[in-house]
């Protein structure tokens, strides 16, 4: 997770190792680029957007990405997007709210082949 | 009127109106960094010998005196390409109109010194550190669920401006105006120096006045919102009613675009905090700490001050972390900028695991973005027990009587610690604990006095563990639980909810719910029981139960039934007493809030602080029923308005009614016939209470008699069962409600 300045705005490029892609071509890395981040050079600089979501490094999350009109790939939503997951004691993943991972995969999964029915 | 082919088509159109509602909608700047406040930043290594903050700190953003009135410019396309999703043209000067009355609004608030200055259009289209604070539309720049956004930019250290500093990015551009900056100034850490809004024009249209089209969307409620940002206030938890900087919105609602076009006390007092005005109103402030055990600050809860007299949040804040710099330590908070009155002060866990403050389910944990306070928090749902601060405040005061906080004009209160409560809470004394666990039942409880209910006498009561009794009933376990057989038994509900007391996801082991059987009165305790979550409220496969549910059943011997509600965390349920025969006129229930959109039998509770620490009482009267009256909240006199607008369209076989929408979770549809109007009957006297609706709309497929015709007249019903006038005759005369239709 690293911020910087591009022309008048700062980016905070963050990379994600993909653990297990869910839909989509498979890759084992995704770069995001999220409007806004802080910087310490020349001055620091902080550039915010309420309400976008704050990645730290070391952190698992369950992604929805788009790529927009412009072309740029990015979190449907802000952070509507993107779900933090939580290491159990056990070692599995699960969402803040509770639900294994695994679970909210199932669902998911389901939810695209249903989808996908013509 | 015959029914034209045209009608007909309204008709289905309304419907599927009604069915998109469903879809929620955008939301300005999607999401809540904060439950009430202002942008903060974190401190990076001074460059000054007197720093105002030390490397990881924390300070509120906040424009500098010298960048006041705060200039912003007009993008010169406008809301472009505004007709794709159903919307109008507009023109640049309408918009233009609209954007300035939003910054006109927050600087005609007395309590804050923001100011703004319109500089005029440009053609400028890019945001960021330009030293050109901008307003514009954009096709392409926001995700479609997104209606507009602010970006924010802010120093992280104290500056000393000098023309070498100017350039904060290092692109040969000044961005520290010297007009605004003079060599010399100081800036500290958070000082804002650009701010751009950018609204989604890709995704939406725009209006000039709230639309329930589900892709249109009001300028100037979404502009107060952005605005708010830009001049550094955070998104607010506030939703009782919701505070204009709550983060979402049902573009679908006309209603609640119209809310966000005004400012609560919330968005004021944010306000207010960075840009203190001189002379302002006589606001004072209510201050603490909140605690776990003896001396631990709890860093991050969500501290309310709720209205007394009306039950209405007036002001919400975190607690701070130790590193807020003038915070006054871990655990503190300020209900700063607060208007004279009487508050409760309850504490919450904003972050609630699988549902969250006002059945906005979708607005869970996951999809939350923290202020910088509430980040280095770490709360866990188990850490913090929703509930109100008490009179004798201590760490097993679930039951206890909330503490009635006055304020006076102008003073600075503080209050004694707020202690979380154990999430293991002590059964009240005198009380037996029942071996309920989820969806389970005892029967034949015995009463020790004549208890009569509906005029029916009963010796004993059956108790289940999702929030209810029921007389003369022993119901078994696959028993239909759903609102809708509500009035099919016998029942008191506290609060009908899928409830498990043997759940331990507060840590205390289960078996919640408490009896004390006394020889003149019986209570039943729900003592912070959660909620068994389901699948189809959360979208979660197995969501873990969560929240913290408090109430109290109670009847006595003169047959009074009565219902403490200490504090709840649920969204919605049914609370109320059923007769058993589904008589209307017999039946009293009330529910929490306003149906949810999709799910009209579903209400939602908007807030559980609107009605914690509340008590109902049911009173029997001579015939048989019973009398509602609330001890607390909401007061009398907080009827809503008399409902206008109503307009019917009718054919040979059906009459179609509707009218605006009132804000008001239900309304009575009363008809009657215009010739026993004429002949002196009131209005609402015989043929008169047709429906009780909870929609703005109705159909009714009788007929009157040849020769004659109905009249109608519809009454906003707020929560509780307060219902509002039936407005005033041609004559000027107040309508008598002679027999008002019963909420059934």
């Amino acid at each position: 997770v690293s911020s910087r300045w591009e022309g008048k705005k700062i980016f905070t490029d963050v990379t994600f190792d993909i653990e297990r892609p869910v839909k989509g071509g498979a890759r084992s890395q995704v770069r995001l680029q999220v409007l806004g981040g802080s910087v310490s050079a020349p001055v620091p600089v902080s550039m915010q957007v309420p309400g976008s979501p704050v990645f730290r490094a070391g952190e698992t999350d369950l992604l929805f990405l788009e790529t927009g009109a412009d072309g740029v790939e990015r979190i449907v939503g802000f952070s509507q997007g993107r779900v933090p997951l939580r290491r159990k004691a056990d070692g599995a993943l699960s969402t803040e709210a509770g639900e294994d991972l695994e679970g909210l995969l199932q669902r998911l999964e389901a939810h695209l082949k249903a989808s996908a029915r013509p | 009127v015959k029914c034209s082919a045209a009608h007909k088509r309204r008709l289905v159109a309304a419907e599927v109106g009604r069915i998109a509602l469903g879809v929620l909608i955008c939301l300005a700047s999607t999401l809540p960094a904060s439950g009430g406040g202002n942008l903060e930043v974190i401190c990076g290594s001074p460059y000054l010998t007197d720093p105002s903050c030390a490397v990881g700190q924390i300070v509120d953003r906040a424009w500098a005196p010298g960048a006041r009135p705060v200039r912003w410019w007009l993008n010169d396309q406008g809301a472009r390409n505004n007709t794709e999703h159903g919307g109008l043209p507009l023109t640049l000067e309408q918009v233009l109109a609209e954007v300035q009355d939003a910054h006109d609004d927050w600087e005609s608030v007395t309590e804050s010194g923001i100011a703004f200055r319109y500089m005029g259009t440009t053609g400028a289209a890019s945001i960021g550190m330009d030293n050109r604070n901008l307003v514009v539309w954009s096709d392409t720049a926001l995700g479609g669920s997104t209606l507009a956004i602010t970006l924010v930019t802010s120093l992280g250290i104290d500056v000393l401006v000098t023309d070498s500093i100017r350039d904060l990015n290092s692109d040969g551009t000044q961005d520290l105006d010297p007009a605004l900056y003079p060599t010399g100034t100081r800036l500290n850490a958070g000082t804002i120096v650009d701010a751009d809004v950018v609204l989604n024009s890709g995704d939406f249209d725009w209006s000039l006045v709230p639309d329930a089209t589900p892709d249109v969307c009001d300028v100037r409620a979404v502009a107060l919102h952005e605005a708010g940002h830009f001049h550094g206030l955070s998104h607010s938890a506030v939703l009782n009613p919701p505070a204009t900087m709550f983060p979402f919105f049902d573009t679908a609602s006309a209603s609640q675009q119209q809310g966000a076009r005004t400012l609560e006390w919330d968005d004021v007092a944010a306000s207010a905090r960075a840009y203190p005005a001189a002379g302002a109103g006589p606001t004072g402030s209510i201050s603490g700490r909140v605690i776990r055990g003896t001396s631990t600050g709890v860093v991050g809860a969500q501290v309310s001050a709720i209205e007394r007299a009306t039950g209405r949040t007036v002001e919400a804040v975190f607690s701070n972390s130790s590193a807020k710099v003038g915070g006054g330590g871990a655990g503190t908070f300020k209900l700063d900028r607060m208007p004279p009155g009487t508050y409760l002060i309850a504490v919450d866990f904003f972050r609630r695991a699988g549902h969250s403050p006002g059945g906005w389910r979708w607005l869970n944990s996951e999809r939350i973005a923290y202020n910088e306070t509430v980040n280095l928090a770490s709360l866990d749902p188990r850490d913090l027990s929703p509930e109100l601060l008490s009179i004798s405040e201590t760490s097993n005061d679930d039951l206890s009587a909330a503490s009635q906080v006055a304020l006076a004009a102008g003073e600075q209160r503080t209050l004694s610690n707020l202690v979380v409560n154990n999430v293991s809470p002590l059964g009240p004394a005198g009380t037996s604990q029942t071996f309920l666990v989820d969806d389970t039942i005892v029967n034949a409880i015995p009463i020790s006095f004549p208890f009569t209910y509906f005029g029916v006498p009963y010796t004993e009561f059956a108790l289940y563990a999702n929030g209810y009794i029921t007389f003369g009933a022993e119901l078994d376990l696959v028993f239909d639980e759903s609102g809708g057989n509500f009035f099919s038994f016998p029942r008191v509900a506290g609060l009908l909810r899928d409830l498990d007391p043997g759940a331990d996801s507060n840590g205390n082991g289960g078996r919640d719910v408490y009896v004390r059987l006394g020889s003149g009165q019986v209570e039943v305790v729900w003592l912070a029981v959660p909620e068994k979550v389901s699948t189809f409220e959360t979208g979660l496969a197995s969501p873990t139960p969560s929240g913290a549910n408090t109430f109290t059943i109670g009847f006595d011997t003169s047959g009074k039934v009565w219902i403490d509600f200490q504090r709840l965390s649920a969204p919605y349920g049914i609370a109320g007493i059923a007769s058993g025969t589904a008589l209307v006129g017999v039946t009293e229930r009330f529910d929490f809030g306003r149906p949810r959109p999709g799910f009209p039998e579903r209400p939602t509770l908007e807030n559980a602080t609107s009605i914690s620490g509340m008590r109902v009482e049911f009173v029997p009267h001579a015939l048989g029923g019973y009398t509602t009256r609330s001890t607390q909240w909401p007061a009398p006199e907080a009827a809503p308005a008399s409902s206008t607008g109503l307009r019917a369209e009718g054919s040979e076989d059906v009459t179609y009614l509707y009218w605006p929408d009132a804000g008001t979770p239900r309304y009575h549809l009363y008809r009657g016939r215009i010739a026993a109007l004429r002949a002196g009957a009131g209005y609402t006297t015989g043929e008169s209470c047709f429906a009780t609706m909870q929609q703005e709309q109705a159909l009714d497929i009788a007929a009157p008699p040849p020769g004659e015709a109905y009249y109608y007249l519809v009454t906003a019903v707020r929560e509780f069962g307060i219902e509002g006038s039936l407005g005033t005759s041609s004559l000027g005369a107040e309508r008598p409600n002679a027999v008002p239709c019963r909420i059934h």
